[in-house]
């Protein structure tokens, strides 16, 4: 552990902040009367899934530390704690987040894990609670591995991944309608991640920064808010039920019942695993792309606006 | 792992607090039956053209049915909170059977749609629908 490293467990101080800034966002809802819906057993289920992903993720912890901590002692070099390499820190991990978020959203198995977070109709401070409970499951955090290879310390790593999380919890809003331009240039916001939690078809994959959504611009994933546009929040094919377990492992049984069917090649269910969500041999359902292109068909006149391809 | 126990536990009394909060100052105003204004609509944001034909209420009136144009794709509204969810499938992909007098349960290979029932009419409009369209199917 790094001497000068501040003693902070920031996830437990979050929890308590979580729910009082879930408070005022309900009740400043009712009082300004606008800023978006809560919906009680929606938000019930978010939060539910928040805390067993709480639960879970951090009684298997100590796998991914283990990891981080044989992977430093490997590092040739190690770097010093202080201000300016925590901010380095920082901003690769964000930058990490970003690849980790991406494979997410394009690779089934990814899809299976976040699927949860998407899972809502709504956009309001729950919604940021809905968590997967099989992050670890999804292999993403050997993306964070080069980290500690490098030589930040696990502890540092570890700090900068609970922080910027921490700074995703905001943004799940329709009360904040956009920031000043500046920080709408460089930082991921309420409109920003919107557009994200949106299902009309301009706005699926996109936006997949986590604090910096710089990384979106940069990597050709950005795509703004249009007023002529509103989002609709959801997955393509919403969920018929509130059910938790329903909801943490619908994907994983998707996945078992494709790969399972019979007269499919090795190669053909092997790609219901990795291949974008919406593959399927046979034509029978449709990725985002494909939903793009549909969209194309019957909107030319779209044709190369924001979110759509020429 | 006491800690993480302990978290659990406050967790749940939260949102237990929280939900009868957001039931007091966000009630849920859709709670009646699916109208077809309802079903219109949930086709229109599903980017789905094709009109649908009478609607088949559930029992409990909490989802509705219809043939989408003359069949024999169908679709299948659902309230899920206060707002809808959408399947379209053919109605070959219905699982039908008798569960007392009158009444038939119906389920669809889909783990997050739980099963539900229609009567009276319902069920025999569905029962006209399945028996049709199987015969064109066997034809």
């Amino acid at each position: 552990m790094p001497e000068n490293l501040p003693d902070i467990d920031v996830s437990s101080l979050a929890g308590p902040a979580y729910v009082i800034l879930i408070l005022i966002e309900i009740i400043a809802i009712k009082w300004r009367g606008r800023g978006g819906i809560y919906e009680a057993k929606d938000a019930a289920t978010s939060i539910f899934m928040g805390a067993g992903s709480a639960v879970i993720n951090g009684a298997l912890g100590f796998i991914t530390l283990a990891i981080f901590i044989f992977a430093y002692q490997m590092a040739p070099v190690k770097i010093p704690f202080n201000v300016w390499t925590f901010a380095a820190c920082f901003v690769l991990w964000d930058l990490c987040y970003y690849w980790v978020h991406r494979y997410y959203h394009r690779s089934r198995w990814g899809w299976a894990a976040h699927v949860v977070h998407h899972s809502s109709q709504h956009y309001n401070l729950s919604t940021a609670l809905r968590q997967s409970w099989t992050t670890m499951w999804s292999g993403a955090f050997v993306v964070y591995i080069p980290l500690a290879l490098m030589g930040f310390h696990p502890a540092v790593i570890a700090l900068c991944g609970g922080l910027n999380l921490i700074y995703q919890f905001w943004f799940h809003t329709e009360f904040i309608d956009k920031c000043p331009k500046w920080f709408e240039a460089i930082m991921n916001t309420p409109s920003h991640h919107r557009v994200h939690h949106a299902n009309n078809p301009r706005y699926l994959d996109s936006n997949y920064a986590g604090v910096f959504i710089v990384w979106d611009k940069m990597f050709g994933s950005f795509v703004p808010e249009l007023k002529s546009d509103p989002p609709r929040y959801g997955l393509v094919v919403d969920l018929g039920t509130f059910n938790p377990l329903r909801v943490f492992s619908h994907e994983y049984v998707g996945i078992f019942k494709d790969i399972t069917k019979p007269g499919l090649t090795l190669g053909q269910r092997w790609r219901y695993i990795y291949k974008p969500p919406g593959w399927c041999h046979d034509g029978s359902r449709l990725s985002s792309s494909q939903i793009k292109a549909n969209y194309l068909d019957k909107h030319p006149d779209g044709a190369g606006n924001p979110g759509l391809p020429d | 792992m006491e800690t993480l126990l302990y978290l659990f536990a406050s967790s749940v009394i939260a949102i237990a607090l929280l939900a009868l909060l957001i039931n007091w100052l966000h009630p849920n105003t859709h709670q009646g039956p699916i109208t077809i204004e309802t079903f219109k609509a949930a086709l229109l944001d599903h980017d789905q053209q094709q009109a649908p034909g009478t609607l088949c209420l559930s029992t409990d009136a909490q989802q509705s049915l219809a043939l989408l144009g003359k069949g024999p794709k169908l679709a299948i509204v659902r309230r899920v909170g206060d707002r809808v969810a959408l399947r379209v499938l053919s109605i070959t992909e219905l699982t039908t059977r008798q569960a007392g007098s009158g009444q038939t349960k119906v389920s669809i290979h889909d783990f997050t749609w739980p099963s539900f029932q229609v009567e009276g009419k319902s069920a025999e409009q569905l029962a006209k629908w399945q028996t049709k369209f199987k015969e064109a199917s066997h034809a």
